[in-house]
């Protein structure tokens, strides 16, 4: 039983975290889109 | 032995009474004056914004560039140095067993100093003596008596940090071998960089003085503001790493979570304090008389303190999925609604965090020398500085309030004050985010910074600016109102709240955490390495600088 215990706490350690590396994508993805328009405006300028 | 005990029995009473008397004191006061500054700061800042809509004509015994200075002293260099100290000092009493009594002596000492800096520097500003800004670097020149100001409140600031210095000392020769707890090693990170930081600032300002003088005819323009922003990019961080050290410590603990990995957290202090400094460069991104291969190595120094940031973003991510996922959250995303949003004292510096991912994001864009030609000196960095400092850095700091005011004053946050500071929360947000993204849009249109309102006699694109600018006024209106309840709140908490016991939330670390390594304690090694990052940075600059000096400005009043 206490083995069991055990075991289901290291696989819940393991669980990926994929909603933080969605989180992290959002995060990147601002970046991205803030590049893109600053960019974009002095292509236009320039 | 006579040493171990009393260092025992401050330890115990600390731990039963959460923080002495006098300590919690220093904080109190330390905090009174943040808040008044950003009762007045404040409302001087909604003049501003609705003068800069064009709502407001600024009545003629009032200068819209002295108001400007004011409101940038009040809020940039009053409330966040009183407030870190206030804070740092609070938790280095909670975690470091007590402050020892020259340590209060020190910070007592340092209160005074500022104080008396403060109104040197606020008497001229009052007579339009001194409507410089806070940036204050030549060739615009201030009454004598604004930079005798600002040398004590230097110094106020450097006791601060021997303070800290003296007190982690300390308690690092009673506990050979441990590292210094998480809470009091962020507060070691802040002050290094400030003292560090505060070097360059005090020569400008003693190359000022003989200057405004009139002991010497000229000022090396381009040294001075290299000096300025060495400290000016600097501090922006220490209020960021401030932010963050709640963040890493105090939100997981309030969350019901417990703290990401130790090393990395240390890592990232690290990070931040070695490659601070340097990044004032990007301040100076188009400026003149900069070899363009020393402006190639800046934009990547400037981009390095992006790093630490994203490991920031993951670390709190995870302590965040981790938590709700313990709490039966559900789904890819769906866990984010097992988090607490009813308490303020996570809402706030969550939604602080939250901004800080435009804001950090347009501060990565705008360190890219073509790229800053696009926002340079537009009021799109007017809002970056909001959503930075205002947002990511003041609402952390509201939140901290919450339980920080209760802790030190031996009061209770009641369910109607978490409710208020709800509200409060909310306004500020939209507030901001109206004004901020007014600011950032109109920046991007061509709308200059550091100007009052103009329509440029009735120019086309001057005039397309005015709808976004009305924002910028709705968005100031919500601010101060945001400003009065936090006000509020901040006092009432201090002397009418419930009396009561307060925990200073401090998470623990993972079970089965890996030990963190001890090369993380290695203070004066990551000092050294930072000055040799420093010095990579200025030495060549300045020089360059210095041997090919055009002739010194004169002192200029512009306003």
């Amino acid at each position: 039983m206490e083995s069991t215990k055990v075991s289901h706490k290291k696989a819940e350690n393991h669980e990926p975290l994929k909603g933080t590396w969605i989180s992290c994508g959002v995060v990147g993805g601002v970046i991205l889109v803030t590049y893109l328009i600053v960019y974009g405006l002095y292509m236009v300028r320039v | 032995m006579a040493t171990i005990t009393a260092k025992t029995i401050r330890e115990t009473a600390n731990k039963a009474l959460g923080i002495s008397p006098e300590d919690a004191k220093i904080s109190k006061t330390y905090l009174t004056v943040a808040f008044s500054a950003l009762l007045l700061g404040g409302f001087l800042g909604l003049l501003q914004g609705l003068n800069r809509a064009g709502l407001l004509e600024m009545p003629s015994w009032l200068n819209y560039y002295q108001v400007l200075t004011a409101h940038g002293v009040l809020l940039i260099l009053v409330l966040t140095a009183f407030f870190i100290i206030g804070y740092f000092y609070a938790g280095m009493s909670h975690t470091l067993g007590g402050l020892l009594p020259k340590v209060r002596k020190i910070v007592w000492t340092g209160f005074v100093s500022k104080m008396i800096g403060i109104v040197l520097v606020v008497i001229p500003i009052l007579m339009n003596e001194a409507s410089v800004m806070y940036t204050f670097y030549p060739p615009m020149a201030a009454h004598p008596m604004f930079y005798f100001g600002l040398v004590f409140v230097a110094l106020g600031i450097w006791l601060a940090c021997v303070g800290c210095f003296i007190n982690v000392a300390n308690w690092r020769k009673n506990h050979k071998g441990q590292h210094v707890p998480i809470f009091a090693y962020f507060a070691t990170g802040v002050f290094v960089l400030l003292f560090f930081a505060l070097i360059p600032v005090a020569i400008e300002v003693f190359m000022i003085i003989p200057w405004v003088l009139g002991w010497v005819d000229g000022i090396n323009v381009m040294v001075s503001r290299t000096l300025f922003w060495a400290f000016g990019h600097t501090l922006v961080n220490i209020w960021y790493l401030s932010a963050t050290s709640a963040w890493y410590v105090v939100v997981p603990k309030i969350i019901g979570g417990r703290r990401w990995s130790d090393t990395l957290t240390r890592v990232v202090i690290i990070a931040l304090v070695v490659m601070n400094i340097t990044g004032g460069f990007h301040h100076q991104i188009i400026d003149p008389g900069i070899d363009e291969g020393i402006k190639y190595m800046h934009v990547f120094m400037s981009l390095a303190i992006g790093f630490p940031s994203l490991m920031t973003a993951y670390a709190m991510f995870a302590v965040f999925e981790r938590t709700a996922r313990k709490k039966g959250g559900k789904g890819l995303l769906g866990w984010y609604k097992k988090l607490p949003w009813g308490d303020v004292r996570f809402l706030a510096p969550f939604i602080a965090m939250a901004a800080f991912i435009p804001a950090g994001a347009g501060g990565i864009v705008q360190s890219t020398n073509q790229l800053d030609q696009v926002v340079h000196n537009t009021m799109w960095i007017v809002g970056h500085f909001h959503l930075t400092l205002g947002m990511s850095v003041v609402m952390t700091f509201f939140g901290i309030t919450y339980w920080l005011v209760p802790f030190i004053s031996g009061r209770v946050l009641t369910p109607k004050m978490n409710k208020l500071g709800i509200i409060q929360t909310i306004i500020w947000t939209i507030g901001m985010t109206l004004m901020a993204g007014a600011m950032h849009w109109v920046g991007l249109l061509g709308s200059p910074r550091r100007t009052s309102y103009s329509t440029y006699f009735d120019n086309a694109t001057a005039l397309s600016w005015d709808p976004y600018l009305f924002f910028l006024a709705i968005g100031g209106t919500l601010l101060i109102i945001g400003v009065i309840l936090q006000v509020y709140a901040v006092f009432n908490m201090m002397f009418f709240a419930p009396k009561g016991e307060t925990e200073f939330p401090l998470a623990e670390e993972e079970e089965g955490a890996a030990k963190t390594p001890y090369w993380t304690e290695r203070w004066g090694l990551w000092i050294v390495v930072m000055l040799i990052v420093v010095s990579m940075a200025y030495v060549i600059p300045l020089t360059e600088f210095i041997v090919n000096a055009p002739p010194g400005s004169p002192p200029l009043k512009t306003w």
